[in-house]
């Protein structure tokens, strides 16, 4: 019966944008439909297709490819666009989520376990799409002098370690996993996100470099403005933290509006430094939950009320992704696939192992990172803005292709073996 | 000219902060957080606008629009919430008589003062209609909000508290009741158009009602699911009367009528809506300021006046009839600063103007209204904390 109403709701809100058009009005673009029809729609789609391994969230992205520009086109791309900064805020929001998710009192011997599987997960999925990338070169990407596309490398591989944060947060909000683990898994995707955002400070100075032909831009330079703008973003997020800490001693009932000003702030001023606001916004979380006496239970106030932001976000992303792909690529996206899921679990395995994890944890643990979703496009989209084209566009559609199977498969994944620990822990 | 009155709204709240810190009684330093709470938005907007650095573009305001849409239509909807045939029956026919004449007494004087403030403001003949009309419906409603500031004095009774919460609520209802009754003629042209358009907006918001009511009996206990299903009902609302040229505020209104009349678990749907109450009265604020027009004479001299005249109405209307008819006493006393301050609906409808109307004048009467908003709180506040010390 929901599902049926649904239908219906999305009809009605079919013919209205229908009728708006036919009658010429100057609104018939409106995305606070398309957000309404979102919130309720992918909400169901999501509950109708959880079970016990598929998670709510794979709903919500199925959901927003069926309503996107590919489908049946009830949003189509301008209605996308024009929902922005919506999904601008809920990436911000889940960011600043992700960092008030962190106790750093807590579990100290593990988090200094982090640093080390996150930089190697970042280190092994280079060389592994450095082999693959050599590999494919001559077929695919091959210069016009013969020299190896070191950018293509170090794009893809980025690409590839980054992981959806946003994922984790949402299916352990379902699944509710043991708080060490559930800490671990959230930890270290923040910290490998972080790592692969460092590469993309400064309008991707980094990338320039290695474009650049007359040799403007020296080695230096871009080390000094990528910590600069590391430095920057951290120093900012902790003067956002603390204001926040402040704020959050004064008020209680109105705090949520300070946070949704910072947002709009940082929309409307710095949203081209992405990595660098995202970077901040963590680090501001981070420093209400662990500074601040009220900090614990007002992100678990915001975790409680944050579904309805997973459901626009995942939906948003779902119905945002172009999945034009030549087929002669399909290999070269197929063994990326699969070198993607080896370098990041064999990592996480080994090093766990290494710590005296024992080998079911570590291996359930190891497949926590598969999903990727917002912060890839973003940073996908982030190049792409550039007047010269650095990466070839078949090579934006196979990471786009990447990205979208690690959506779909990602999540699943994570709450199979979510459940695989709760299970092994309870007997 | 404009700076002359700018320079006033900085150093108010500065002031107000330090004072914060010097004040040791809590009480008084509960009072001046609450000025300083309502300040700040609205200095905010007025900072990120075009009097500010003006950051605050039209590219920004679109895509931004669907969180404006959704603070009008919240006040709506969250009035409906407590508006249910049952919770208007409990009050007794006294009381419901008295918010009913009162409402309309205050509408039609302050419609009179509306527009001959705005005649004497040399406002064109259009502007004056149309604004008097919304400055009229701005001022009608009584706040709820001020009783929560008695609690900590002496003047407090539980039993008067309900009975002065009940005439705002009933006034506030009855206010977007009149809002949505009048806000088609702006977009019709001939009388039959008018019904229709009114006709549609109620069929809408009923049918969206018993949708979402159906739902949300289904739902029984997911505090979760309710939040997501109110909010997308509040979007879909808000958006069909962006689209046609409907009112937000009115459709939610009986929205949320519907629901809490079907609704088993009416407490909780409200519970799940209450954390958002005071960020949409700051996002609204926010707005204004953003928008904000100042005017030399409207500013300073026109809404003290209406204020002024407002208070004096509201006094008149519940020492004569109040006391006597629903509290069945003389006395009048703590009730006379709660009258003073303006409902969450005073900067509501400013925004609905905003929307509806790009023009100069309406800048102008919105900004007036948000700062009258403030102003009203700031003078009720000071006359409780002063009786507080008599």
């Amino acid at each position: 019966m929901t599902i049926a109403l649904i239908i219906l709701l999305t009809i009605a809100v079919a013919l209205s944008q229908w009728l708006a058009a036919f009658l010429n009005l100057p609104t018939a673009a409106n995305p606070a439909i398309l957000l309404g029809i979102i919130l309720i729609s992918g909400a169901v789609a999501g509950h109708t297709i959880k079970s016990k391994n598929i998670p709510t969230i794979t709903g919500f992205v199925l959901y927003g490819l069926l309503i996107g520009p590919h489908a049946l086109k009830l949003a189509g791309t301008e209605m996308i666009q024009s929902l922005d900064f919506v999904q601008f805020l809920s990436l911000f929001l889940i960011a600043f989520l992700a960092g008030g998710r962190l106790n750093l009192k807590e579990h100290k011997h593990f988090y200094s376990l982090v640093p080390f599987i996150s930089l190697g997960q970042l280190l092994f999925t280079l060389i592994l799409t450095g082999l693959v990338v050599g590999l494919f070169s001559k077929s695919l990407f091959l210069k016009a002098d013969g020299s190896f596309p070191i950018i293509i490398t170090l794009f893809t591989g980025l690409i590839l370690a980054s992981n959806s944060t946003a994922a984790i947060l949402a299916v352990s909000h379902e699944n509710q996993p043991r708080k060490k683990h559930g800490d671990f898994i959230l930890a270290t995707s923040l910290l490998t996100n972080i790592f692969v955002l460092i590469f993309f400070l400064g309008k991707a100075v980094f990338f320039r470099y290695f474009y650049q032909t007359s040799g403007n831009i020296s080695a230096m330079t871009v080390i000094l403005k990528m910590a600069i703008h590391l430095v920057t973003g951290i120093l900012t997020g902790g003067a956002l933290g603390f204001l926040f800490v402040f704020l959050l001693s004064r008020l209680r009932r109105e705090f949520l509006f300070f946070i949704i000003l910072f947002s709009i702030g940082a929309y409307v001023s710095v949203s081209f430094y992405l990595s660098e606001s995202l970077i901040a916004f963590i680090t501001a979380g981070i420093i209400l939950r662990n500074f601040s006496r009220q900090g614990n239970y007002f992100m678990k106030n915001l975790e409680s009320h944050s579904f309805p932001l997973f459901i626009v976000y995942f939906t948003i992303t779902g119905a945002g992704l172009n999945l034009f792909l030549p087929r002669e690529y399909i290999p070269f996206l197929v063994v990326l696939f699969i070198i993607r899921i080896l370098a990041l679990s064999s990592t996480t395995h080994f090093a766990l192992r290494i710590n005296g994890e024992n080998p079911g944890t570590a291996t359930n643990l190891s497949f926590s990172f598969l999903s990727q979703s917002g912060l890839t496009i973003g940073l996908l989209t982030s190049l792409s803005l550039f007047r010269e084209s650095l990466i070839p566009h078949e090579l934006y559609a196979v990471l786009i292709w990447i990205t979208f199977l690690n959506l779909l498969a990602g999540p699943p994944v994570l709450k199979y073996f979510m459940n695989k620990l709760k299970t092994a822990r309870n007997t | 000219m404009e700076s002359i009155f700018i320079w006033p709204l900085i150093i108010t709240p500065i002031l107000l902060l330090l004072r914060i810190f010097l004040v040791r009684s809590i009480v008084s330093r509960g009072i001046y957080n609450e000025i300083l709470i309502l300040t700040i938005p609205f200095l905010c907007g007025i900072f990120l606008g075009s009097k500010g650095i003006g950051l605050f573009t039209d590219h920004l305001n679109i895509r931004i629009s669907p969180f404006i849409l959704f603070a009008l239509g919240f006040q709506g909807l969250y009035w409906g919430l407590f508006s249910s045939l049952k919770d208007i029956q409990v009050f007794n026919k006294n009381l419901r008589r008295f918010a009913a004449l009162h409402t309309f007494f205050i509408f039609t004087f302050m419609l009179a003062a509306g527009f001959n403030l705005l005649y004497f403001a040399g406002f064109y003949a259009w502007e004056v209609l149309i604004g008097g009309i919304f400055i009229a419906l701005s001022l009608t409603q009584v706040s709820s909000a001020s009783i929560r500031f008695l609690e900590k004095t002496q003047n407090y009774s539980y039993s008067f508290a309900i009975l002065f919460k009940a005439i705002s609520g009933m006034s506030g209802l009855l206010t977007i009741l009149l809002f949505g009754l009048l806000s088609p003629i702006g977009i019709s042209a001939s009388m039959p158009s008018y019904f229709i358009i009114l006709l549609m907006e109620i069929v809408v918001s009923v049918l969206m009602g018993y949708l979402v009511s159906y739902i949300l009996i289904k739902l029984r206990s997911h505090t979760e699911d309710y939040l997501i299903w109110l909010l997308g009902v509040l979007f879909l609302n808000s958006g069909f009367a962006y689209t046609f040229g409907f009112n937000p505020l009115f459709m939610n209104l009986i929205t949320g009528m519907i629901i809490s009349n079907r609704s088993e678990n009416k407490q909780k749907i409200r519970d799940t809506m209450k954390p958002l109450v005071r960020p949409v009265i700051l996002f609204l604020l926010f707005y204004l300021g953003a928008y904000t027009n100042l005017h030399p004479l409207i500013t300073p001299v026109i809404f003290p006046v209406a204020l002024l005249v407002r208070y004096i109405l509201n006094h008149w209307s519940f020492s004569r009839f109040f006391t006597k008819a629903v509290i069945e006493t003389e006395r009048i006393r703590p009730v006379l600063p709660l009258l003073m301050p303006l409902g969450v609906l005073s900067p509501t409808i400013g925004v609905y103007l905003l929307m509806v109307s790009s023009s100069t004048y309406s800048g102008i009467i919105a900004g007036s209204l948000a700062l009258a908003y403030i102003g009203s709180y700031t003078i009720m506040l000071f006359l409780m904390k002063n009786g507080g010390k008599q």
